[in-house]
């Protein structure tokens, strides 16, 4: 199993003796084993020439790159892994086909608003009974999805639903640091938004380096309308993962106490993480990722970054016509 | 993987189909093996990169036998050979001889297709150096027929637009495709 | 499963096995590494440090845990390398 690694000191990252060093400012090497990584996710300054981009397509690496306030920029997204043009083909039929598209699109939005049930359920059960209005008006939104016949309608419901669940973060982190008031985006104005569109970047790249491992294209969502300039097949599957990835994730990290007000700035940009603040999600992000649960089908453990590629594996026997894709469904 | 072939001269022509070469060794040993991952492998949905068992089959394929001398050769970019030099027996290395019904078909597959290109009386040899166990294989006129029965299978069964349906076997587990298949 | 690395090589080999030992492992200090590997990422590692070594007169030793979290790491003085996912 490949993993990734994240680079935050500003410095050149090069080939050196066919494998990675990264030289920091004062000229200290630190060599990477280029055989075990997975992906570099670039949040400093880094310096890097073509002959490192080769290296790392010859070694099927993706790297992401972040700005200074650690929001995802874009990708190096090397050329195919696997490449099966007859999935390519299939994954632009359910495209075209808005019958075929208004079905899967609707899955991620069942997968998502599902998922965030799961997340309320479990404190209602930790007594936090108010919440179950809000699930009550969860389901109502969800009973509206069927009806939808276009994509931009089906965003709309996605958003309404997603509305309704952020309105019950101020109940479950119950913290005046981390008041969430409302959703708000590039730039975000609170902290708890902060840790929301952070989190949902990392989530978005991470299931776009799990896609680079299957025979998907990024490129063709179904949810999210592709203009072929971007990837959006990861920000659908990530809709599905984001309540139980990155929200149960920033519950903890609030609740615990891990991360505080002093672990955030403010700037033109809204407000961001510090660099010290990043550090810790990732830390807990990545741990969170190893972590293995019981996955009944295949009879074993499995890790929360292998749910991610049984989605997409879903997805493409889906496509394949082989079996109905049924997103990942937490089970508390 | 099209292929510009020279036509075939004489015998059993009312046979021969252009078709029925166009596969790799892969695709005659998964056909023993196992329809679905015929049928994903033919529609290049391939997992054998995500495989830790495969990459210790690649290994085991690039340095056993580093003494013997042996020449790899890739015939019409389709099929991938090792020839042993001194005898000229085609060579397959196998990591595990469990699946020898399979690892057999694809030698004699190899020995069938370099007839039909005119190299007739070859022999085949299977390894498995872990089980130190080898075995000749040699192209008869019933095991050829077990090939062109085979071939003609393959076509009819990566032919369908979707994989034949799952079904639950002893090999699943140990399978480079099982997260896929069952996940 | 986690593998540490160890050798003892003679001079003229001592760079060679160290930048094969680099592609796979994490350099902990001088002629040890360390690092998660799978069953094939080893038995490669091994395959490509038998073409450089001389049987003769190095020695490579690997100490090999099912998990990382089976092994406790204990440092006196400086921690000069390891395992890391941030830089």
């Amino acid at each position: 199993m490949r993993k990734p690694i994240y680079i935050f000191s500003s410095g050149t990252l090069e080939r050196q003796q066919n494998t990675l060093v990264f030289k920091d400012g004062d000229g200290k090497k630190r060599y990477m084993p280029v055989e075990t990584i997975a992906d570099i996710h670039v949040f400093g300054e880094l310096d890097f020439n073509k002959r490192l981009l080769e290296f790392l397509t010859q070694n099927e690496i993706t790297l992401h790159f972040f700005n200074h306030y650690g929001y995802y920029i874009g990708s190096f997204y090397p050329r195919e892994y696997y490449n099966s043009g007859y999935l390519i083909l299939k994954q632009a039929e359910y495209y075209l086909d808005i019958l075929k598209r208004m079905d899967l699109a609707k899955k991620f939005v069942y997968g998502a608003i599902n998922n965030m049930n799961k997340v309320l359920e479990y404190y209602i059960r930790r007594g936090a009974e108010e919440l179950s209005t809000t699930l009550e008006e969860l389901s109502h939104i969800s009973s509206a999805v069927e009806t939808q016949d276009s994509p931009e309608a089906l965003m709309a419901i996605e958003g309404n639903a997603r509305e309704i669940y952020y309105s019950a973060f101020d109940i479950i982190t119950d913290s005046e640091d981390f008041s969430f008031a409302k959703r708000t985006r590039r730039p975000p104005q609170n902290r708890l938004n902060a840790l929301i569109s952070f989190g949902n970047s990392l989530l978005y790249v991470t299931v776009l380096s799990e896609i680079y491992r299957t025979h998907l294209d990024p490129r063709i969502g179904f949810l999210h309308s592709t203009n072929f300039r971007r990837f959006s097949l990861n920000l659908d599957v990530a809709e599905v993962f984001k309540p139980i990835f990155v929200d149960r994730l920033i519950f903890s990290l609030i609740n615990k106490n891990q991360l505080k007000a002093k672990d955030f700035s403010t700037g033109v940009e809204g407000v961001f993480l510090s660099e010290s603040g990043r550090q810790t999600f990732i830390e807990e992000w990545e741990n969170k990722l190893k972590t293995t649960i019981d996955y009944p089908p295949l009879k074993r453990k499995v890790s929360y970054r292998s749910l991610i590629r049984l989605d997409l594996y879903k997805i493409e026997k889906h496509l394949l016509g082989d079996k109905p894709y049924e997103p990942y469904a937490s089970r508390w | 993987m099209e292929q510009q072939k020279e036509p075939q001269q004489g015998n059993e022509i009312e046979f021969y189909n252009e078709e029925q070469f166009l596969y790799t060794g892969t695709q005659v040993y998964y056909y023993v093996i196992c329809h679905r991952k015929l049928w994903l492998y033919s529609h290049r949905v391939e997992l054998e990169k995500s495989s830790d068992k495969v990459a210790l089959g690649a290994l085991l394929h690039e340095t056993s036998y580093p003494r013997l001398k042996k020449r790899e050769m890739l015939i019409d970019s389709l099929i991938k050979i090792d020839v042993l030099e001194e005898s000229g027996k085609i060579l397959e290395v196998k990591y595990s001889s469990k699946m020898i019904e399979a690892s057999r078909l694809q030698v004699l597959y190899y020995l069938y297709y370099l007839k039909r290109k005119g190299f007739d009386g070859l022999v085949g040899e299977l390894r498995f150096p872990r089980q130190k166990r080898k075995e000749d294989v040699i192209l008869t006129e019933e095991k050829e027929g077990e090939v062109k029965a085979a071939l003609q299978n393959i076509a009819q069964l990566i032919e369908p637009p979707s994989p034949p349906i799952v079904e639950w076997s002893g090999i699943c587990r140990p399978c480079a495709y099982a997260e896929f298949c069952w996940g | 499963m986690f593998v540490i690395m160890a050798y003892d090589v003679n001079v003229e080999r001592v760079t060679k096995v160290l930048h094969v030992g680099r592609r796979y492992l994490n350099w902990v200090q001088n002629s040890l590494l360390e690092g998660e590997l799978t069953k094939a990422q080893l038995a490669r590692l091994k395959a490509d440090l038998h073409k450089i070594i001389n049987d003769e007169q190095d020695s490579v030793v690997f100490y090999i845990s099912r998990r990382e979290q089976y092994l406790e790491r204990q440092t006196l003085g400086l921690n000069k390398g390891g395992q890391t996912t941030m830089i």
